[in-house]
C-alpha cells in the first residue's frame, strides 16, 4: 500500500504516509513509533502499511507513555538513529510538556551535540472533544530551540515532512486532523523537500493580506472568494511554517496590501496571532492603513465534539473582519 | 566475587579524588572562582566510581550527585573543572560528553526516558553500548521515571537503574516519600531484578554493579540497584539543614565511604599506609593542576553540563 502510486491526486493523509516511507527507505536510521501506529496503522489511519513493509525493529507500538516516547526518541537520537514519533492528539502535549518544551527544545544547546533529528507529529484540531481538539502550536512557538511546523496541503505535508526528517533539527509537525482526508496533487515521481521558512501565496490579491496556516488557510480561501464578489482581492498567505516564520513574505504582501487579518483556529488570548501582528505593527507600521485583526478560536474552553466549530473561525468570521478593515 | 588488586586501588584512588574533587569545589565556589548553586556530594563517592570503573568510555550514563560520576568514569578531572568553572576547552579537550555522559535536563525524573532512549538505539542498532542511570530517592516518585522503567522492561533494554538513596529530597525524609522499606521493591513490579546494597561499601557496589552492567551487556535486560547511602552535606551549600539533627549527621559521617574503603584495604593489606600518603600527595597535586589549567582557559560563552 505504501509503494505502488499511480494517482496523482492523494489524500493529506497518504502523503505524510508516503513521506516517512520514501525516507524510511532512504535513511535506514530513520524509526517511526508511538501508540498504535503499527499493525494498527495509527488512530487516524496514517501509518497504514509501514509496519508490514519494515518490520517491528523499525515501525513499533509503545504503551500510553507520551513522556516515554518523545523522551526516547531524544536519547536514540544521541546514539545515531531519527525517530519519527507521533503523539496521538496534539492536546495530550500536556502530558509530555517538559520533553518537548525544554529537552527536545534545549538538549543541542545544553548537551553539547550537534544534531538532533527528531520529529514529533502531533495531529492537531478536528472537533475530536476536549483535550483531544487543542491547536497548541502557541505554547511550542515560545520554546527555544523547536521548529513548528503546520502544512495546509497534501503536496506540503508531504515535502515538509521529509524535510524535517532529513533535518537535524527537533521538529515538532503539526498535521491537522481535518485535512487527512482532503486530497491534492503528489506528483509520486518527484522528491518533494520543501524548505522550512518559505510562506506560500496561495491567493493573490491587492486589498487585504489574509495570513493564515493549517486548516485556516482553506476558510481564508473560502473568505477570499466571496470577498472578491464583492469587490475585495484578498491575498491568502500560508505561512507553512511558524518557526522558521517568513517575515518578508508577510512584509512585502502587507506593504502592497496595507491592511492585515491573521487567522488561526487556536485560541486567540496567548494565540499566535498577537506574536505575528507584533512583527507587523513593528516592521509593517508604515504600511498600515487600518489595524490589524486576529480572527481566532474564542477564549472557551473547547465545547467538546462537533460543536468545537462553535468557538473556532471560520469563514464568516474572516470575511467580517475584512470587511471591518474598509 | 574476586577482585583484582589493581582494580580496588583504582577504587580507592578514585574515591579519593572524588572527595577532593567535591571539596575542592567547595572552596572555588565560596571564594568567588565561579558562582552559582553548588550541589556537592560528599558521602555518596561509593556507587559512582564503582559504576564508572566498569563502565566503558562509550556507556552511556548519567550521574547522581557532584562530579563523583565524571570521576569514577574517569572524565580528566581538568574537564571537569573547566565545567563546573564555565571555562572553554581548547580544541580537543574532552568533555563529559565523550565519556558518554547522557544527562543534561534539570527537572527531576525527565531524563530518566532519554537515558531509556539511549539503550533503545544501543539496541536497535545491535550495539553493546550499556546506559546507567543514576536518580535519588525523590526522583524516584516522579512520573516519567515509572514510564521510563516500565519500558526498559517491556523492551528489554541494556539499562541499569540506580536510585541512590541518600535519605533525604532536599528536607524530605524517604521515610515520609516512599510507603515501603526499600525503593528496590518496586522493581519486581516492572518485571526486572532488585537488589539493595551499602551505597557506602565500594567493594559491595562493585560487586551488584558488575552483575547488572554484564546482564544488560549479555542481552538479560535492565537491572535496578537501590544504593543505601547517606548525604553527608546540605542539599545545596547554604542549606541550613534545619531538617534533621547535627548527631545524626555527626554519626554518618563514621560510616562514610572514603575512610571505610581505605580501612578496608589496609587490612587487607592491598594498601600500605605509604601508598595512602603516596596517594593523597597525587590526587592532590591532580587537582591543583587542573584547576591552575582551569583559570587559564577563556570563559565559554554558553552553559550546559558538557
Amino acid at each position: 500500500m505504501t509503494t505502488e502510486v499511480k494517482r496523482k491526486d492523494i489524500t493529506y493523509r497518504w502523503a505524510i504516509n508516503h513521506a516517512v516511507a520514501e525516507e524510511m527507505r532512504r535513511d535506514p536510521k530513520v524509526i517511526f513509533y508511538g501508540e498504535d501506529v503499527g499493525k494498527h496503522g495509527g488512530n487516524f489511519g496514517v501509518s497504514r502499511g509501514l509496519f508490514d513493509e519494515f518490520g517491528e525493529d523499525r515501525v513499533f507500538d509503545t504503551p500510553i507513555s507520551e513522556t516515554g516516547i518523545v523522551g526516547t526518541a531524544i536519547g536514540a537520537a544521541m546514539t545515531g538513529l531519527r525517530p519519527v514519533v507521533e503523539i496521538m492528539f496534539a492536546g495530550f502535549i500536556g502530558t509530555c510538556f517538559d520533553q518537548i518544551y525544554y529537552k527536545l527544545s534545549d538538549w543541542k544547546e545544553w548537551s553539547g551535540i550537534k544534531s538532533l533529528p527528531v520529529v514529533v507529529r502531533l495531529p492537531m484540531g478536528g472537533g475530536a472533544g476536549h483535550e483531544h481538539s487543542h491547536c497548541p502550536e502557541a505554547l511550542l512557538i515560545h520554546a527555544p530551540g523547536l521548529k513548528v511546523v503546520c502544512p495546509s496541503t497534501p503536496y506540503e505535508a508531504k515535502g515538509l515532512l521529509k524535510t524535517a526528517i532529513r533535518g537535524d533539527d527537533p521538529v515538532a509537525y503539526f498535521e491537522h486532523i481535518n485535512l487527512y482526508a482532503t486530497k491534492g496533487p503528489v506528483p509520486p515521481d518527484e522528491e518533494i523537500l520543501i524548505p522550512f521558512g518559505q510562506a506560500s501565496i496561495k491567493r493573490e490579491g491587492k486589498d487585504v493580506t489574509i495570513i493564515s496556516y493549517s486548516s485556516m488557510v482553506f476558510k481564508a480561501l473560502a473568505a477570499a472568494t466571496k470577498l472578491a464578489e464583492e469587490g475585495i482581492e484578498a491575498e491568502v498567505i500560508d505561512l507553512r511554517t511558524l518557526v522558521p516564520l517568513d517575515e518578508e513574505a508577510i512584509l512585502k504582501s502587507v506593504e502592497k496590501t496595507g491592511k492585515v487579518v491573521i487567522a488561526h483556529e487556536s485560541m486567540e488570548r496567548g494565540g499566535p496571532g498577537g506574536w505575528l501582528a507584533s512583527i507587523i505593527a513593528d516592521k509593517g507600521f508604515d504600511y498600515l492603513d487600518a489595524p490589524i485583526k486576529v480572527v481566532a478560536g474564542q477564549n472557551v474552553t473547547l465545547p467538546g465534539g462537533p460543536i468545537d466549530p462553535i468557538s473556532t473561525p471560520q469563514a464568516p468570521n474572516i470575511i467580517e473582519a475584512v470587511k471591518s478593515l474598509f | 566475587m574476586d577482585i583484582p588488586k589493581e582494580t580496588l586501588l583504582e577504587l580507592y584512588r578514585k574515591l579519593v579524588l572524588a572527595r577532593k574533587v567535591d571539596d575542592k569545589l567547595y572552596e572555588l565556589n565560596t571564594t568567588g572562582a565561579f558562582t552559582g548553586w553548588l550541589h556537592l556530594g560528599a558521602g555518596q563517592e561509593a556507587m559512582p566510581v564503582a559504576v564508572g570503573t566498569i563502565m566503558r568510555k562509550n556507556d552511556w550514563f548519567k550521574s547522581g550527585r557532584a562530579m563523583h560520576g565524571q570521576v569514577g568514569k574517569g572524565v580528566p578531572t581538568r574537564s571537569t573543572f573547566a565545567m563546573m568553572m564555565n571555562k572553554k576547552l581548547p580544541e580537543g579537550g574532552e568533555t563529559s560528553r565523550d565519556y558518554g555522559f547522557a544527562g543534561g535536563g534539570t527537572t527531576l525524573g525527565e531524563n530518566e526516558p532519554i537515558l531509556v532512549g539511549t539503550a533503545l538505539g544501543s539496541k536497535l542498532q545491535g550495539l553493546d553500548t550499556i546506559t546507567v542511570d543514576f536518580f535519588g530517592d525523590g526522583t524516584a516518585n516522579k512520573g516519567p521515571v515509572h514510564e521510563a522503567m516500565n519500558l526498559a522492561a517491556i523492551w528489554k533494554l541494556p539499562i541499569v537503574f540506580i536510585c541512590e538513596n541518600n535519605q533525604y529530597a532536599i528536607s524530605m525524609p524517604v521515610s515520609k516519600a516512599v510507603a515501603v522499606a526499600d525503593i528496590a521493591d518496586r522493581a519486581a513490579g516492572y518485571g526486572m531484578p532488585g537488589v539493595v546494597v551499602d551505597g557506602n561499601d565500594v567493594i559491595a557496589c562493585y560487586e551488584v554493579a558488575y552483575d547488572a552492567i554484564k546482564r544488560a551487556r549479555e542481552g538479560g535486560g535492565p537491572s535496578f540497584i537501590e544504593s543505601k547511602t547517606y548525604r553527608l552535606r546540605g542539599h545545596w551549600e547554604g542549606d541550613q539543614e534545619v531538617y534533621r539533627s547535627k548527631e545524626e549527621v555527626q554519626d554518618a559521617w563514621k560510616k562514610e565511604p572514603v575512610g571505610r574503603c581505605r580501612e578496608t584495604l589496609l587490612k587487607m593489606g592491598i594498601l600500605t599506609k605509604e601508598d595512602v600518603e603516596k596517594l593523597d600527595a597525587e590526587t592532590t597535586a591532580e587537582i591543583e593542576e587542573a584547576v591552575e589549567y582551569a583559570r587559564s582557559l577563556p570563559t565559554r560563552a554558553g552553559g550546559g553540563m558538557h
